[in-house]
């Protein structure tokens, strides 16, 4: 009779945590259901039930044994405070190092155009009027807003694959598109247009975004 | 008499109306539910009333045809034994009432020679126990079980999870368990 054994190793298992109470309601159940079936887990049950009770009636006796014997059983309560410390203070170190490196990597970067502009110019960029976005008709003339103090105009043309067409100087603030460039553009094509204002010591006091416009008659 | 090596067999030999397939079930789990009725209300009288009732019931029931015949039949006997058990304890709360006033100091100390023998030998099996543990089995034990913490409070001592905590009792439980059967100190009934 002592040699059955339970061979339901996950029931098995459960009978500690039966005993401390842990379980929830279903698994409770699904162990009593077991232990009235199983008679191994019975005799196990009875044989640390009456081992543990013993233990906690005569803990006063057992403790005063443990203490003769210089055993052991306090436990060293870890030295929580300090390890989040460090713990605090070495992530801290890095998001400083994340943070610095960006920074870093960000002030290496090429500026991009519109703020070199900003640096140089000092002065609003030139508002182009025509031509721009899509349109129907090649307009006569490239306007764009007067600038104060400007000697003359650089105007720049530019294709899709950033090849300069056509650059032209101005003293007024608006130039003729010749006949060859009209000639030069094609339908449906993106063209990309730059003027730049300079003062009579040949410094550039201002500079237009780079305006893209494309040519789509309707027929 | 005939084997009943699967329950689906049992089942349909109860519905058949033999009478080896209910002696066989009473046999099987009547020690089984007299442990546990005895765990939970120590009257020996009350326990042979619920266990032929739960019999009852559940013979009754199979016949019924409530119970399938390829269900699990120990989980349903289960069920069937905690029903009568929560009716029994409702008829009887008012009596025990009355008893439990009767009887207050009733406790008895028995200390004979013979027990106090054995107690100090079980103390020192336990201490020589306990020292065998590995250190981290040993403090969870001794802080359970001596001296009385609960496993949230052992965890927020030790920063450990509750979890841990359990696994460890488990294991000390265990190691202690496999010594005791081998010196079979804790035969006898004190």
């Amino acid at each position: 009779m002592d040699n059955i054994k339970c061979k339901d190793k996950k029931m098995k298992k459960l009978l500690t945590y039966y005993q401390l109470g842990v379980l929830s309601s279903k698994e409770k159940d699904a162990f009593e259901a077991h232990l009235i079936e199983c008679e191994a887990c019975r005799k196990e049950f009875d044989l640390t039930e009456k081992i543990f009770s013993f233990m906690k009636r005569n803990k006063e006796e057992i403790i005063a044994h443990l203490k003769r014997k210089e055993i052991e059983f306090k436990p060293e309560k870890k030295k929580t405070f300090y390890r989040r410390l460090a713990f605090g203070a070495a992530s801290l170190v890095v998001i400083i190092a994340i943070v610095c490196s960006y920074y870093f990597l960000f002030l290496k970067e090429p500026l991009p155009l519109s703020e070199k502009v900003a640096q140089r110019t000092r002065g609003e960029p030139i508002k182009i009027f025509g031509p721009v976005g899509q349109i129907n008709n090649l307009p006569e003339f490239i306007k764009w807003k007067e600038v104060r103090d400007a000697n003359y105009y650089l105007i720049q043309l530019r294709n899709s694959k950033d090849q300069i067409l056509w650059s032209a100087l101005s003293h007024e603030s608006r130039i003729k598109i010749p006949s060859f460039v009209k000639e030069m553009i094609e339908r449906g094509e993106v063209y990309n247009l730059k003027i730049m204002a300079f003062s009579q010591d040949g410094r550039i006091i201002s500079e237009s975004k780079s305006i893209v416009f494309s040519f789509n008659p309707r027929f | 008499m005939r084997e009943f090596s699967k329950e689906k067999n049992l089942i349909r030999a109860i519905i058949k109306a033999e009478k080896n397939g209910e002696e066989y079930i009473f046999k099987k789990f009547k020690g089984g539910l007299v442990w546990y009725l005895k765990k939970k209300i120590g009257n020996n009288e009350d326990v042979d009333d619920i266990i032929q009732e739960t019999f009852k019931n559940l013979f009754k029931s199979i016949r019924k045809g409530i119970i399938p015949p390829n269900a699990n039949l120990r989980d349903y006997l289960f069920g069937i034994l905690k029903n009568t058990l929560s009716e029994f304890m409702k008829k009887k709360s008012k009596d025990e009432m009355i008893k439990n006033q009767n009887d207050d100091n009733d406790f008895i100390d028995r200390r004979t020679p013979e027990t106090e023998y054995l107690r100090k030998e079980r103390t020192n099996f336990i201490v020589e126990c306990i020292d065998s543990l590995p250190k981290k089995y040993r403090e969870i034990l001794v802080l359970h079980y001596l001296q009385g913490y609960s496993i949230k409070e052992i965890s927020a001592l030790t920063n450990l999870s509750p979890g841990t905590v359990c696994y460890r009792l488990h294991i000390g439980r265990k190691k202690i368990i496999k010594k005791a059967n081998k010196k079979l100190i804790f035969a006898d009934i004190l």
